[in-house]
């Protein structure tokens, strides 16, 4: 029976990670290898040289928005700093980042850019929403085929990856401007709040704006509310919603995968 | 447990996204496409897609880079669960990991680490090897990894180590002839002599894949960087592993400063060519 306990293959691994991690290992640690000590030093080194360039192309993959405002520059030392806090818990790198967002919220060097946390929210949601199971969507035409007297309490099943979020930043607008096919000037007012959905778009990611309205409505689907309530709370915010776009634009998006009477 | 699917005798190159659209147009002849595992554990999106289509025309290898088989933690299940419904999903010719761990007390390094050969490390990767195979319900091939640094407490080397591992649990092997040179060249061995005690030590059919790859000169030592063509000397190694155990499926693997698809499919070339040569001489000497 295999009893890590017991292990001297788990000293030799702590001893290489502290090596590897910290750049700490200590003579003891360096005695398990072969060769000179001070060349061995610099070769764990080469490792943590490794690892970090590891975890920093998965978070560039993930953040691209980010990296492209803060340029690479600053974008590669606050992938030191991230990883030195919070090191990739999964073989699998694509898992990698969950907390960024997190993490630049409480970046002392990135205060005067107090958007990056919610912009890195944003982008950590296209990820998840990139890779997640395909779906088809519910045409407008089959809402329209429902009977008219219970359509008040139909009840829309949403795509599970469907994000709404409110931020008090433009994050869609500095999302859109900020992609690698972006071909115009960069025009951004920093001063005005959005109201967002992360969705997909057949096999593409989208990130469109909504009006309060809206996310309230999409919010109370989420919440499994039948279309009756989803309405009562957008007239509540706005007396003057206008229903029918609010839908068509919503299954345009392929917001709504099925029908629950 | 079911023996290796067959692969057809052939060269395979990576699936990496900016070559996607031109190869799943231009469909060059290939005996096979393989893809690092890990990068499609996803359940849907457009590079599952693409992953379904490059499919449909070429046998798929899947190569794994995150299990940590060698670790001291406990085996990742739900990885090793992520891993088994890919391979459901896409029906692999070849399935592939390393010899070597990457985490340890949860903290992943997402690197390939080298670890000291002993009894007890052989004793952890043969229950791992077998746990991998039996959930999988196929022979995994296992790769020899390149490494920069050898532990004090190694009890044999690490082709002898492999050698055991194959007898042990039945697993097959991933030749990587870079590696293998990297090692010779950064310890201060014998390549050549290294692969004959490797390839004599293990039952004939155990090399169910070999790798070639560039690397480059650092300051310390040789590093896998796996970012340039294959150099004559992985050649020559090349050369005399398939006089040694027939012809093999290929890869040409190449991660970084990834080229054009075209300078991919000419290194495949190169390969190809090698291998019929080998052919040749093997023929002479019937």
């Amino acid at each position: 029976m295999w009893m890590p306990s017991m292990s001297e293959l788990l000293l030799a691994q702590r001893r290489f990670a502290k090596g590897v991690i910290g750049g700490t290992a200590q003579a003891a640690d360096l005695h398990m290898l072969d060769g000179d000590p001070a060349r061995n030093r610099e070769l764990l080194a080469v490792y943590r040289g490794n690892a970090v360039a590891n975890a920093s192309k998965a978070l560039s993959l993930t953040y691209p928005v980010i990296e492209k405002i803060v340029g690479e520059e600053f974008f590669s030392g606050l992938c030191r700093a991230y990883w030195t806090e919070s090191p990739s818990r999964s073989g699998d790198l694509n898992e990698y980042g969950e907390d960024f967002s997190a993490f630049l919220a409480a970046f002392p060097h990135a205060r005067d850019m107090p958007y990056l946390a919610d912009v890195a929210q944003v982008e950590w949601c296209v990820h998840h929403a990139l890779h997640a199971a395909d779906h088809v969507a519910v045409t407008l035409a089959q809402l329209g085929a429902e009977p008219a007297e219970s359509i008040g309490q139909l009840r829309f099943g949403l795509q599970p990856v469907l994000a709404l979020m409110q931020s008090q930043w433009p994050v869609a607008t500095i999302w859109q401007q900020h992609r690698a096919d972006y071909a115009h000037e960069i025009n951004i007012d920093l001063n005005h709040a959005e109201c967002i959905a992360v969705h997909r778009l057949g096999l593409r990611v989208e990130v469109a704006v909504l009006s309060d309205a809206e996310l309230a409505l999409w919010h109370q689907a989420q919440s499994g509310q039948p279309l009756a309530t989803m309405l009562d709370t957008a007239f509540a915010i706005d007396e003057s919603f206008d229903v029918q776009a609010a839908l068509l634009r919503a299954f345009t998006r392929e917001f709504v995968i099925s029908l629950h009477a | 447990m079911s023996t290796f699917a067959s692969l057809p005798d052939g060269i395979g190159i990576g699936l990496r996204a900016p070559h996607y659209a031109q190869l799943l147009e231009s469909l060059p002849s290939l005996g096979f496409i393989e893809v690092h595992s890990e990068n499609f554990f996803h359940a849907g999106g457009a590079a599952m897609r693409v992953l379904a289509r490059a499919g449909e025309h070429y046998p798929l290898s899947l190569h794994g880079v995150g299990l940590s088989l060698a670790s001291a933690d406990e085996l990742a299940q739900a990885h090793l669960a992520k891993l088994a419904a890919l391979v459901d999903r896409v029906e692999p010719v070849l399935v592939s990991e390393h010899l070597c761990w990457g985490a340890i007390d949860g903290v992943h390094f997402n690197d390939l680490l080298p670890f000291p050969y002993t009894r007890e490390a052989l004793s952890l990767l043969c229950s791992r090897v077998e746990q991998v195979q039996e959930r999988l319900g196929r022979r995994i091939l296992i790769e020899n990894l390149s490494s920069y640094v050898r532990f004090r407490e190694s009890e044999m080397s690490e082709c002898d180590f492999l050698a055991e591992l194959v007898r042990q649990s039945g697993c097959g092997v991933l030749l990587d002839v870079n590696n293998l040179y990297v090692n010779a060249q950064n310890f201060g061995f014998d390549a050549h002599d290294e692969m004959t005690r490797l390839l004599t030590a293990i039952p004939a059919g155990s090399v169910g894949e070999i790798h070639l790859a560039g690397h480059s000169q650092g300051e310390l030592c040789l590093i896998d960087t796996h970012g340039s063509r294959v150099c004559e000397a992985v050649w020559a190694l090349y050369r005399h592993a398939i006089t040694l155990c027939g012809p093999v499926p290929t890869l040409i693997e190449w991660d970084t400063d990834l080229p054009t698809l075209e300078v991919l499919l000419d290194e495949a070339q190169s390969a190809r060519r090698a291998m019929r040569q080998a052919r040749h001489v093997d023929a002479l000497h019937v």
